[in-house]
């Protein structure tokens, strides 16, 4: 009796620790931090150092994504790829932005600093890089239904498993040379579902993508209102200064304030000019 | 009125040959822009490097290739425009004198002023010198007119000053690898500033000789007492 009761508890232990380990971990987190990256070794704070940053239009620009160390969770590379296409499209109709290079995330390196970013400007033919960092969180939760996986059938059918993937997405703008922050723009997103313990795995997947997605769909419009600002900014604020790049094109042309000023020359010309003279005329 | 500065006016005739002439002009621009394959373009382009090699026709020719037909339209509008009042003013002649010898100088400005520009096209520069050609004309004709072109001639020196600051006009329509070269514009307005001194000079010293001369020739014309006591002398 004693036997077969120590038997059932051993069998009934093992049998749940083999459920358990099927089952997702509770909270998944994948994180690239542009402060990891750029200064990986600061027990301080970065020391800020005033200078002036010489933008050049039309700006060429590099994107990339933060590299990570840990490769456990990492989003993949086409996916990465996809997402920069999108934020290179928003950068694309601003006449001051030149050349916009996808940067892989294999020519960074992760805690290279500002040396690392400097090498890949060069590189690539960059005066700016935008680089994406991104944090996600995705928390799995078991709801009542989970109790029907005991059935086995329900692991494939019955939707047990909760998952709830928080994402946020942010795009820093460095100018390469002078190492300044010029304009960063954030985006967020959150993404819930639930899904049968047998394509968990598969549908939190489709979810980290998705959250990924939906979070660069936020970033767009505020990325687009920090350029514009941006562009004013420069106008007014002495740490920049535009100047012409080396072997820049020039267009002589006049624009519709220089077409109303051409425009007026005749009617001056027609007004002290000739009905003076058709006036005398009259008069005689 | 002061008159200086202005030639006989120009006959009805003279006048619509010259706006057909401009006209044939602009519409040439324009379908070069419009049909033009860019290897054509890029053979007629101010380009510093190939204008060092030798190729000097692009000191001329920059100015009547566009990036774009909308381009070429707005820089054809404005020539057109700015002809026609010059020509009113200075004379057919003068006018294509000028355009030819204003068109070289604004090329080698560029080279001198902006040696990091490498590709220039363009007609503004041309059209910026005709505008502030006829601006000085009608200043120096006719004195009511004076504080309008002054005014003309401040809101052209403000739009340039903010050019050169990088606020640009979207009707501007360049491509986004092209910017507006405002030097190209102040090239032109001081090529029309150094026309209208040369000629205001030239005018006072033909004015001031030929003064000196009848002057000159009335002193020495002896006078009729003068001839009669020289022939009293004589006898």
């Amino acid at each position: 009796m004693k036997f077969s009761a120590v038997l059932i508890a051993t069998l009934a232990t093992m049998l749940l620790g083999g459920c358990a380990s099927s089952f997702p971990s509770r909270e998944v987190k994948q994180s690239a931090s542009i402060v990891d990256y750029l200064y990986p070794r600061a027990e301080q704070a970065p020391k800020t150092e005033p200078g002036m940053a010489y933008l050049r239009p039309p700006v060429r620009v590099g994107l990339a994504f933060v590299p990570t160390a840990s490769r456990g969770h990492a989003l993949p590379e086409t996916e990465k790829i996809k997402l920069m296409e999108r934020v290179k499209a928003s950068f694309a109709p601003y006449s001051f932005i030149g050349n916009i290079e996808i940067i892989p995330t294999q020519y960074l390196q992760p805690g290279g600093g500002f040396a690392n970013m400097e090498q890949v400007a060069r590189m690539f033919n960059v005066d700016v890089v935008a680089m994406v960092s991104h944090d996600q969180v995705q928390f799995n939760d078991s709801n009542k239904l989970a109790v029907l996986y005991w059935t086995i059938v329900g692991a494939y059918v019955i939707h047990g498993d909760e998952y709830d993937v928080q994402t946020m997405v942010d795009v820093s703008v460095f100018d390469v040379a002078s190492h300044k922050l010029l304009f960063r723009a954030p985006g967020t997103s959150q993404v819930k579902g639930a899904a049968s313990l047998a394509n968990f795995s598969e549908r939190a997947r489709a979810a980290q993508v998705e959250g990924y997605n939906k979070a660069v769909e936020e970033l767009i419009p505020p990325l687009k209102a920090e350029l514009e600002k941006f562009r004013e900014r420069i106008k007014a604020d002495p740490g920049f200064r535009v100047e012409n790049r080396a072997g820049y094109k020039g267009g002589g042309s006049i624009d519709l304030l220089g077409l109303l000023l051409a425009l007026s020359l005749p009617l001056l010309l027609a007004a002290f000019h000739f009905a003076p003279r058709y006036a005398r005329r009259r008069i005689q | 009125m002061h008159d200086a500065g202005f030639n006989r006016p120009p006959t009805d005739a003279v006048l619509r040959i010259s706006a057909a002439s401009i006209a044939a002009v602009c519409m040439v621009i324009i379908l070069v822009a419009a049909a033009a394959p860019e290897s054509l373009a890029s053979s007629l382009e101010y380009n510093r490097p190939a204008i060092l090699a030798g190729e000097l026709w692009r000191l001329w020719t920059g100015h009547l290739v566009h990036f774009s037909v909308q381009h070429a339209v707005m820089d054809g509008i404005a020539l057109f425009v700015a002809g026609r009042v010059t020509i009113r003013l200075l004379g057919i002649g003068r006018f294509w004198l000028h355009f030819f010898w204003i068109a070289p100088m604004i090329s080698v400005g560029l080279m001198w002023w902006s040696p990091t520009l490498m590709v220039y096209r363009g007609l503004s520069g041309i059209a910026v010198a005709l505008m502030m050609l006829a601006a000085i004309a009608l200043y120096r004709a006719s004195a009511p007119s004076r504080p309008w072109v002054a005014f003309f001639c401040v809101v052209m020196a403000l739009k340039t000053i903010a050019e050169a600051n990088g606020f640009t006009m979207r009707s501007a329509n360049l491509p986004a690898d092209v910017q507006v070269e405002w030097r190209a514009h102040v090239l032109g307005a001081l090529g029309a500033a150094m026309v209208m001194t040369w000629r205001h000079v030239c005018e006072h010293r033909l004015q001031s000789r030929w003064e000196h001369r009848w002057r000159h020739r009335s002193q020495q014309r002896p006078q009729r007492g003068d001839r009669d006591k020289l022939s009293i002398l004589a006898r």
